[in-house]
């Protein structure tokens, strides 16, 4: 039994890698549109707040599609919604550069990749990455989760570069082709483990009772959910969403705070990876780091 | 403990606000998502996650609205930075009184 959980936990590293790369291409092309949108707004001629209605979209169906594909992932298993969704991420980020009408980039971005992009990795990949990791999960989810902000700043400059070589049209050609390849390659390798391992709540006749109805309205969920909502809600997306006004008010040039950005995304894929391997005990108070 | 940093408006604290922000922007996702996982199992997993990732899709748009209004009204950021500064304080209090369900975990 424990040669097989060995080589479970074995394989569950391949399980990560393959979600970090496939969670890296989703998070790069939901990062790439705010990049391109200049070059896209000139070709097509399209007005910038139009565009930006696109990102709206995007957001709004990304919040929407958390419950939703939590859901799914619970009824059919992570490992077809985990490829399901990033197949969609895929195949609109390889779609959108034949646009030719705007409810096309609304579609494609907005709806169709605002609804896979960000709920496929923190949910269904998330599930599946818990399912072969018994105990000391932080680790392997920190890896895994850091893809987001590995993304964010690996896309932004890459990106900015091959539109000044390539167009918009032949880099979201190229970011398609190689988000597909990667989810073909990660489908054929990607399995569920045959037993799971974990012990909800210590105790064993707890594993067939247990439902989200009676998990959210125990003391933890909903202390962790109001952490959630206020810490990560109130303070640091605000800041990253609105760090060009924010950093125009303290006196920093509009370039300078769009590199800023970028060392918020580096700095985060620091942070997110070092709190991985903390014994479980610090990672308990290490919600003090939300506290800065 | 960065907040304050906004109050000093220079060059070297917006650059340590930026290591501090950094550091911490993340990592409260794999921590929730592991504990939540070690404590409740896998089976209903994708949907408290789904779940706390919609509270948290929530919570950045009451937060980026009322961030906005603030500024709208007073023309500058920092009361809504003093908002999000008494919030941490309030959350640190809520951090101590974690415990998950099961003692061993």
């Amino acid at each position: 039994m424990l040669e097989s959980r060995r080589r479970q936990i074995r394989y569950g590293w391949i399980i990560v890698g393959l979600n970090f790369a496939m969670f890296f291409m989703a998070s790069g092309a939901q990062m790439a549109f705010p990049v391109s949108l200049i070059s896209i707004s000139k070709e097509m001629g399209w007005e910038i707040s139009l565009l930006g209605q696109a990102m709206s979209i995007c957001m709004l169906a990304t919040g929407l599609s958390m419950p939703i594909i939590g859901k799914i992932t619970d009824k059919y298993g992570p490992r077809i919604v985990s490829l399901l969704g990033y197949t969609i991420s895929g195949v609109s980020t390889l779609l959108l550069p034949f646009v030719s009408a705007i409810w096309q980039v609304y579609l494609l971005y907005g709806v169709l990749l605002g609804f896979t992009w960000h709920s496929t990795g923190m949910v269904a990949s998330t599930t599946l990455i818990s399912m072969w990791f018994t105990e000391k999960k932080s680790l392997p989810l920190s890896i895994f989760q850091s893809a987001y902000p590995i993304g964010w700043f690996c896309t932004a400059p890459l990106i900015g570069n091959l539109i000044q070589y390539y167009g918009w049209r032949g880099t979201w050609l190229l970011l398609g082709i190689a988000f597909m390849l990667v989810v073909v390659i990660s489908s054929y390798f990607i399995r569920e483990p045959k037993k799971s391992y974990t012990k909800i709540l210590g105790k064993d006749e707890l594993n067939e009772k247990i439902h989200v109805r009676i998990a959210v309205k125990t003391r933890f969920f909903m202390i962790i959910g109001v952490i959630i909502m206020f810490m990560c809600g109130f303070t640091d997306i605000p800041f990253a969403q609105l760090w060009l006004p924010i950093s125009i008010e303290w006196g920093i040039e509009e370039v300078i705070a769009s590199y800023g950005l970028g060392y918020i995304a580096a700095t985060a894929f620091i942070g997110t990876i070092a709190i991985g391997p903390l014994p479980k005990n610090l990672i308990t108070r290490s919600h003090l780091q939300s506290f800065i | 403990m960065a907040l304050p940093l906004l109050l000093i408006k220079s060059v070297a604290t917006y650059y340590m606000f930026i290591v501090l922000l950094g550091l911490s922007f993340f990592g409260m996702a794999p921590v929730s998502s592991a504990w939540i996982g070690e404590v409740f199992g896998e089976k209903i997993l994708g949907g408290l996650l789904g779940l706390s990732g919609f509270i948290h899709f929530v919570g950045s748009a009451l937060g980026i609205y009322i961030f906005t209004i603030i500024n709208s009204i007073y023309g500058t950021y920092y009361p809504a930075f003093l908002m999000s500064f008494v919030l941490a304080l309030i959350i640190l209090v809520f951090c101590y009184l974690i415990k998950s369900p099961n003692p061993k975990i």
